[in-house]
Parts: C-alpha cells; structure tokens; sequence
C-alpha cells in the first residue's frame, strides 16, 4: 500500500527539486533579516575597508602625476621595482623588521615575566593596582603620551636624564643621536602596550588547568621547572595571539614616529609606514602605495604563519 | 490532527552527507524513538523536522503540507534540548509565557496555559525563580513544560533526559510515557538509550550513519531485526554472533556448522537465496540459550567452558567459550551456580536463532 | 630563614610598586608640568609638585590655531559618541548574522574582508579613504569621519567572543517558540548581552577618542578637529610652547583617566575578551 504512494511523492519530489540558482535565492530570501542585520556592517567594511585597499593597491601601479585623476596611467610593476631599487626604501625596510623583532621579543618576554609575577601569591595584594598602572598607557590617546615622552626626553629639561643623572648615571641621548632614537622608541611602545600583552597572558594563566601544575608539584617539581614545563605550554595559544597582535602593530609603527623622532635623525627610525607617509606628502602616491602593499603583503604573511603554526600546535 | 511525512530526505554539510534518503511518516499520536550510535544524525533529522536545518533534498511534510523552506518558527512544533536551553534571563513563568506572548495570546489563556502545565508538571511552586537556581531535573520539567504550553502540533525531544542522574531519568521516563498517554499528542523523540526506546515507543527507527536501517515497533524490531546491526543494537545485553557455514538447505530452515568441530545448528529460517556452503552468522540473544552443566554423558549442544560469571542478584550472565574460541554470552534468570571453569554445553533453539548473510541482512523468518 | 621568607615577598611587592610608579609617573609629569613654566621646568626637571598652580597655561589654550578648545572638545565628544554608537550597533549585528549563519552566501567574504582590513597599515589606509570620501561626497563631513572611525576591529572581535559563548540551543529554542530572526536577537541574545554591550560601548569611546589620523586627514578645515588633533597641530606646527602644550595633552588624556579608572575592571576584562583566540 505504502510504497506506490511513496513513489509517486518521490516523482512529485524532483519536480519541486529547485535549481541551484533558485536555491541560492531562496536561500537568501529565506535569510533576509540575517543579511540585513550584516549590511551596515557589510558596508562599512566595503566602503572604507576593501574599496580604499583596492584602490591604493592600483594607484602603486599607475605613475605619480595620474595616480589620482580618473585617467591614470598604468606603469606595470615600475613603483615596485623604483622603490625596491631606493636603498632609503631598503634601510627602511630592515630597521621596521629589526624594529618588529625586538618589539615583539621585548613585549611578549617582559608581559609574560610580569604576568607569571602578577599570577602569584606574592602579589596578590596590590595586584589591581599593578594591573591598572600597567594598562593605563594602553588606553590613553597615544598622541598625548608620546608628546609627554618627547619632552621627557628633552636633553634641557626631560625628566629622563635629570633621572638618570640625580642617580649618577651616564645621560641618555634621546631623539638626538641615531642609535638611541630607535632605542627611545622602543621603551616609548614597549611602556605603551606591553600593559595589553600582560593582562592578555595573566588571563590565560588564570584559566590553566591546575591538576596538570598539582600533578607536577606531586613529581616533585619546582616553581621554575613547573612554569618552563607545564605554564608556558598550555600559554601557547594566548602567545599566538599575543605574537600576533604584536607583529601587526608594530610593523605598521607610525604615531610614535611621527610625535617624537620625525622618522630621524639621520633615517635612523625612518619606518615603513612613516618612510611611505612621507612620499604621500611629496605626492609620490605610486611609491607611496607600493611601499603600504609590501608592508601590507608582509604583515599577511607573518600574519598567517603565525596563525598557521598556532592552528597546527594547538591540541586543545 | 497532526502527522509528518519524510520523503528521502538528505542533508549534507559542506561535502559529507549526514543523512540519507531518510524516509519515515508518523501518524497522529504516535510516539516515534530515533535511536542510533553517536554521530548517526539522529540530531541533524529532529533538528530538520524542526526547520533549524534546512534539508539539502527531500521533502517534509506536516499535516500534508509541505513544509521546506519554512522557518522553523512558523511550523508550529516545539523541541525539549538536552541542555534544556532555559532562557536565562527570564523567570520559569516568562520561560514558559515566551512563545505565547510572541504568539499574541491573550494574557488570560497564557496564564491558564501556564497554570495547567504546571500542575501536570508539579512546578507550581518554582514559577517565580530563574533557571539558575533550579536543579536539573526541575529544569528539565520547565522545558518540557514550555513546549506544552504552546500545544505544538509535534513534539520533538534530543535526548531529553541525558543530563540526568540514573534514577531521576528513570522517573522522568514514566512521567513522559504518562504524559503522552494524557495529551495524545505526537511526539518524537531521540535518544541512544534503548531502554528508554523500548519503553516509550510506538515505533522505534533505527540510524546508523546517516541511513534508515529499520522502522517498527519495539518488539518487532528485537524479534526480527532486519540486519545484523538492528539486532546487535536492540536488546541488552547484546546479542551473540558467531559466523556459521550453510551445510544443508530445506524447506524447513536451513543447517549451519558453527566453530571449528562443525557443531550443527538449526535455523527455522528461509534458505531460498542461500547455498550450500556459503558463509554466513548466526545471531542469538543471551536471554535464549540454555546452559547445562556437562557430564553426565551429554552430548547435544555445545561444549564450552565458563571463562566469566556476572551476578547482578536478579539474573546471571556467564560469558562462555567453546572449542573453537567463540565467545557466548548467555544471560539466565536468578542466581545460578555457574562459575568460572565450569564445563557446559549450550544449545541454541532454532526458533531463537537469527541468521544474516554476509552483508548482515537478516533472512527471513519462517513461522 | 623566616626573616628571609618575610623579606622576599616584601622586596617584590617593593619592586613591582616601583615598577608601577614608573609606569604612572608620565602622567603625573604631564599633570605637573602644565602648571610650571618652562624656566622652572629647566631649573628642576623632576620637581614633584608646581612651585605655584600656575594657570597660564590653561588660559593660553583657550584658543589653539585660531580656533576655541571648547569646539574641539565639541568634536571629540560629538565624533566620538557618534563613532562608538554606531560602531556598537553595526558590529553588534554585523558579528550576530556572521555568527548564526556562517555559511550564508557572502557572508565568508565579508567577515574575511574584514579581516583583510585589520591588517592593512591604517595610517596608509587614509589616503586612499579621503578619495573614497571625496567620491561619494562625505568629504569633511562628521558623517564621513563617524562612519570611518565606526569600524573597529577589535569590538568586532569581542562581539564575536561573546556571541560563541551563547549555546546555539538557547536560540534555536527561542525559534522553536516562534521567534523571529529579529526576536531572537532583540529578546533573547540582546538581554543576555547587556553588559557585554556595555563593555564594547567603553572600549569603543576610549578607542574612538584617540583618533586622530583619519580626522586629520578627512576633516576640511581645524574647526573640525578633535582634541588630540589639535595637540598634535601644536606639536608640530606651534610646537615651542611646552607648557600649552602640555596643558592641551592633560586635557586630552584627563576624561579618559577618569573614565578608566572608574571601570578599569571591565575595560580591562573587555580587551582581554577580543583578544582571545578565534
Ligand atoms: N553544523 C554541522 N556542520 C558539520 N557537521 C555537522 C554539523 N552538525 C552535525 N554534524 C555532523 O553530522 C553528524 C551527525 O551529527 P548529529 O549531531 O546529528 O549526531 P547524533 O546522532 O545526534 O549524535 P549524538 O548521539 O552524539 O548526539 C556528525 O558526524 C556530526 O559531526
Ligand atoms: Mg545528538
């Protein structure tokens, strides 16, 4: 009885049976209010995300004087090849990445040390004070804090080397001379955003899992060996994205530069985002552009290998 | 007035196929079981009756209508989750109030509503208190309590009682059976406990990956399972199987030589598509062999040894090898001076014995 | 030995304050030093309270490049409200449908082209919106720089979080009940997220506040810039003045501190919350 029935529903079935284009269409029909909800937000990211990337990608492929007219002229790869060719360009390159380096080491080794002190008993008394002081610069307007550093760091009258020498030590040459410019800017992001990394790590070491640390206090482990073998470990995951966070940031160093050294003296913190900043302001824009997209390929790059190890390592 | 019908109903996500050409229809009032291993999609199939996955083929009808591509608000089922997914803000009166007032009820019937459910439900007394300070069992009731109240067309259940403690469920499974017997509602609900399958059912379908693998009442299913996988599925302890070797076919049934001796086994089986020789396996639950203790001359049956005795008190379970290393399990009423080391022989009536061919279909049964 | 052990856990508490002291001490040298002249300031750098409450310098900054500080302030609160409230409202959606339904024809591509932009160099980013907003016209307008400064990554992200801690089965069980998509969310996810909400609405504000790039380069004229704008104006351009200038930056950071210290305990769990890995 049961089974003509059912074929002839199975025929009546793959007439019904709608296309894929129909299928898509009723799908999103279905799914209006969903995709109403996305829109603005959809929006934005077109209008002033995608579109101005896309667009500053072709102008590092059209020549200066056009660039911006409706009737550019497409010069092929020159801009790449002009700025690779510009040993300014190069030397820019290699402090960014040199800078980056240190940056993230110094950031990820000081939050972490900070955050395993924090994480403590020892601590725990002024903890929500060591955390407040430490997160402050996190939140305040860069521009601001950078010009206090500036003037900190002024030879006449800064607090730094009044500090320095109330405590008999040498005096530190500030923005004045090459080497230390690019060491002021280190300690000025390193103060500005080391807060974030710490509090980042102090999260997740809260939320370890402690049998695992009880079940190597019982092997007879000791504080040292317990935190190298079974903290930093688990840690992995918050040092992906804290290495993560901290690559972007860094590479792409611009607001200390321009507040407190001016790319100088000499070039000698003449970043990539700065150098390409500042052939904006020649009318440059080729250059200017192409020099963002090589940044901005190395960035995804770095970005993805990070993200790619951390997908890989990550049993949990 | 509600029935639902499923017509090879397919669902795929990205390229894996979670269910397959899944047909099925329930009748008004009938309590159907999905019940399968983990991971079978037992929840994907509920959650496709309900509108909270759209079926990739296929289609579902309820009452006659067909119902794909319609949201799972406008459906007019309700579903108890297993996380029983109380809202969390809002007091077990607004929980249970919720879909009325979107329904725009009248204040009055929804408070009726309430008031009736709670009664049949015992928490009268926990309206005013958010889920948070509930205990899991009284969640659970809140739950089944807010599909009741919107007098669905289907119930529809994912493992409603799994996050209870042994005992509670086991009353909550009677409360549930009474329930159904009350509001002669159609429900559907999914489970991987057999018990609760056997005892709540009117009908049982079985899953196993993606695939219907038999339909049927309860006792149907355990007295003749369509395959070996139904079989092995229903039924606690589970059944025996041990591969048997066609010697003679006729219209009686058919003999099979088990083990290494060649011990013969009749089976009241039909033979037609088999022959001599073929090689296929014999299924028996515990319950249905015999043991006696050896000696005593006996030569029927088959000799094996005891190499494990479970007394539970009510019953006794004696895992038995034979010479040629086949383990059997046999399960016997009471307390039974079988223990480990003890030389028996069993024998396996032929009107208890299963035969399935190589592919694990069952061969029919002869009357 | 016991000695010790009373002294260790002294010595570090005694460290880790120092270390916070330090970390504190820019702002309080930025407090002190808009008080004191530039002469006193080379005279003793390091001079824990002003000589006098010298106010010079609040006064001089009563005009900053012609403009009055009152307008910028007007622009910071105004901008930066706007910005926040609508970056609250889009991504709050935005993150909600690419959460429910990922796998929604677009829907990849929208939440990866966002991602895209996060790693795009923002300061570079700039340019090419000011012919963008030239194009369709939102040039100098607060309607151009609120809809820009709106997109936020990391509130974003924190949304995001959120919405992955709520069990699927909560909202499926309000679809059961009849909901719409737009129920769902305004009755069941919303009343949950309230303080979630609240939280994203304090980072966005902090965030949105220090801006300053994409207003300097989109706004048309200095009567539209926001205070760090216009500190960043006179470090450059009227850049002698010490002491205004450092009158403005404590005016700029002062609503920010209080606003911090006031909530640090969310604001700091919040960004923890965007930054967890997903
Ligand atoms: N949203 C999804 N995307 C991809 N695969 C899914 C999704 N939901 C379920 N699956 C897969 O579909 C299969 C069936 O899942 P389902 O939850 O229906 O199983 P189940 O029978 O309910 O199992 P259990 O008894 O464990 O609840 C599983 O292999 C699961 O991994
Ligand atoms: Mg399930």
């Amino acid at each position: 009885m049961q089974s003509p029935m059912l074929t002839a529903n199975s025929a009546n079935a793959g007439a019904l049976q709608p296309g894929p284009v129909m299928a898509w269409m009723l799908l999103i029909w279905q799914h209006r209010v969903l995709y109403l909800m996305l829109l603005p937000f959809a929006a934005l990211t077109l209008t002033f995300g995608l579109w101005p990337i896309a667009l500053s990608i072709l102008v590092s492929f059209t020549e200066n004087q056009t660039a911006l007219s409706d009737a550019a002229t497409y010069v092929g790869l020159e801009n790449f090849q002009a700025v690779i060719a510009d040993p300014e360009f190069r030397h820019s390159l290699s402090l960014t990445l040199l800078y980056t380096a240190l940056s993230v080491v110094l950031n990820l080794s000081l939050a972490l040390a900070l955050a395993l002190a924090l994480s403590g008993p020892t601590l725990k008394r002024g903890a929500t004070f060591y955390k407040l002081a430490l997160f402050m610069p996190v939140v305040t307007p860069e521009v601001a804090t950078f010009i206090v550093w500036k003037w900190m760091l002024n030879q006449d009258f800064g607090a730094v080397n009044a500090a320095l020498s109330s405590l008999g030590l040498p005096a530190f040459a500030g923005t004045t001379k090459a080497d230390s410019a690019f060491i002021a800017l280190v300690i000025v992001e390193l103060w500005h955003h080391v807060g974030f990394y710490t509090v980042v790590f102090l999260t997740n070491l809260q939320l370890l899992d402690a049998s695992l640390d009880e079940a190597a206090r019982m092997d007879g482990a000791g504080r040292a060996r317990r935190i190298w073998s079974i903290w930093i470990p688990q840690l992995r995951p918050a040092i992906a994205i804290n290495s993560l966070y901290a690559l972007i940031s860094f590479l792409k160093t611009f607001t200390a530069v321009i507040v407190i050294t001016k790319g100088g003296p000499n070039f000698a913190t003449n970043f990539v985002s700065y150098y390409a900043y500042t052939k904006f302001d020649l009318a440059q824009y080729g250059k200017a552009t192409a020099m963002a997209t090589i940044l901005f390929v190395i960035v995804l790059a770095l970005t993805l290998l990070v993200h790619l190890y951390s997908e890989r390592k990550d049993y949990r | 007035m509600a029935t639902l019908e499923l017509i090879d109903v397919c669902k795929k996500f990205g390229a894996s196929a979670v269910l397959q050409d899944v047909s099925l229809s329930v009748d008004d009032g009938e309590f159907v079981v999905f019940v399968g291993p983990s991971g079978c999609g037992k929840s994907t199939l509920l959650r496709t009756i309900a509108g909270l996955e759209d079926a990739s083929a296929g289609l579902i009808r309820i009452d006659g209508a067909v119902v794909n591509g319609v949201d799972a608000a406008k459906r007019g089922l309700a579903m108890v989750f297993q996380s029983y997914a109380l809202y969390p803000h809002m007091t077990v009166e607004q929980n249970m109030a919720f879909g009325l007032k979107l329904a725009r009820l009248p204040k009055a019937d929804i408070d009726a509503r309430i008031k009736a459910a709670a009664e049949v439900l015992k928490i009268g007394d926990l309206l005013g208190r958010l889920p948070k300070t509930l205990s899991g069992g009284q969640r659970q009731r809140v739950a089944i309590g807010r599909a009741i109240v919107r007098e669905p067309k289907i119930f529809l259940f994912d493992e409603p009682l799994s996050n209870l403690d042994a005992e509670l469920r086991v009353q909550m499974r009677i409360e549930l059976a009474r329930l159904h017997a009350r509001l002669k509602a159609t429900m559907i609900y999914v489970t991987h406990d057999q018990v609760e399958a056997m005892t709540l059912a009117d009908k049982i379908v079985v899953l196993q990956a993606g695939r219907v693998e038999q339909i049927g009442a309860p006792l149907d299913l355990y007295n003749r399972p369509a395959n070996s996988f139904v079989a092995g599925f229903i039924g606690s302890p589970r059944m025996n199987f041990i591969a048997a070797r066609i010697e003679a076919i006729g219209p009686q049934g058919v003999r099979a030589a088990i083990g290494g001796e060649g011990d013969l086994v009749h089976f009241a089986v039909d033979g037609s598509r088999l022959r001599i020789g073929d090689s296929t396996i014999l299924g028996i639950r515990p319950e249905s062999i015999a043991i006696r203790p050896a000696g005593d001359g006996e030569t029927t049956g088959l000799a094996a040894e005891i190499i494990l005795d479970e007394q539970l008190g009510s019953g006794t379970c004696v895992h038995a090898m034979t010479r040629a290393g086949d383990i059997l399990v046999s399960y016997l009423q009471g307390q039974v001076p079988l223990r480990k080391g003890a030389a028996v022989r069993l024998s396996l009536p032929a009107t208890a014995c299963h035969l399935f061919d190589r592919d694990g279909t069952a061969l029919v049964r002869l009357e | 030995m016991s000695a010790m052990r009373r002294l260790g856990p002294l010595i570090a508490n005694l460290a880790m304050t120092a270390l916070a002291l330090m970390f504190l001490y820019p702002f309080y040298w930025l407090i002190v030093s808009s008080f004191r002249s530039q002469e006193a300031m080379l005279v003793n750098p390091l001079r824990l309270m002003p000589e006098s409450f010298d106010l010079a310098a609040y006064t001089s900054i009563r005009l900053v490049g012609g403009v009055p500080i009152e307008v910028y302030s007007f622009n910071s609160m105004l901008i930066t409200v706007l910005a926040t409230v609508l970056a609250v409202a889009t991504t709050a959606l935005g993150a909600y449908a690419l959460y429910r339904r990922p796998h929604l024809p677009g829907f990849k591509f929208v939440q990866f082209g966002f991602l895209l932009t996060m790693m795009y160099p923002a300061m570079l980013l700039v340019i090419p919106v000011y012919l963008v907003m030239f194009r369709i016209g939102l040039l100098g307008t607060y309607a151009g720089l609120v809809m820009f400064l709106a997109l936020q990554p990391i509130l974003f992200l924190m949304f995001s979080q959120f919405f992955r801690s709520i069990p699927r089965d909560l909202m499926d069980s309000a679809k059961m009940d009849g909901a719409s998509e737009w129920q769902v969310l305004t009755r069941v996810v919303l009343p949950i997220a309230q303080p979630v909400v609240n939280t994203v609405f304090l980072i966005g504000f902090l965030l949105n506040w220090k801006q300053w790039l994409p207003i300097l380069v989109v706004a048309a004229s200095p009567d539209r810039y926001t205070l760090p704008v216009a500190l960043l104006a006179m470090n450059t351009e009227y850049g002698i003045n010490f002491q205004s200038t450092m009158a403005l930056a404590a005016l700029t950071t002062a609503p920010i501190v209080v606003l911090f210290l006031l909530t640090q305990r969310r604001v700091i769990g919040g960004f923890v919350a965007g930054a967890v890995k997903g």
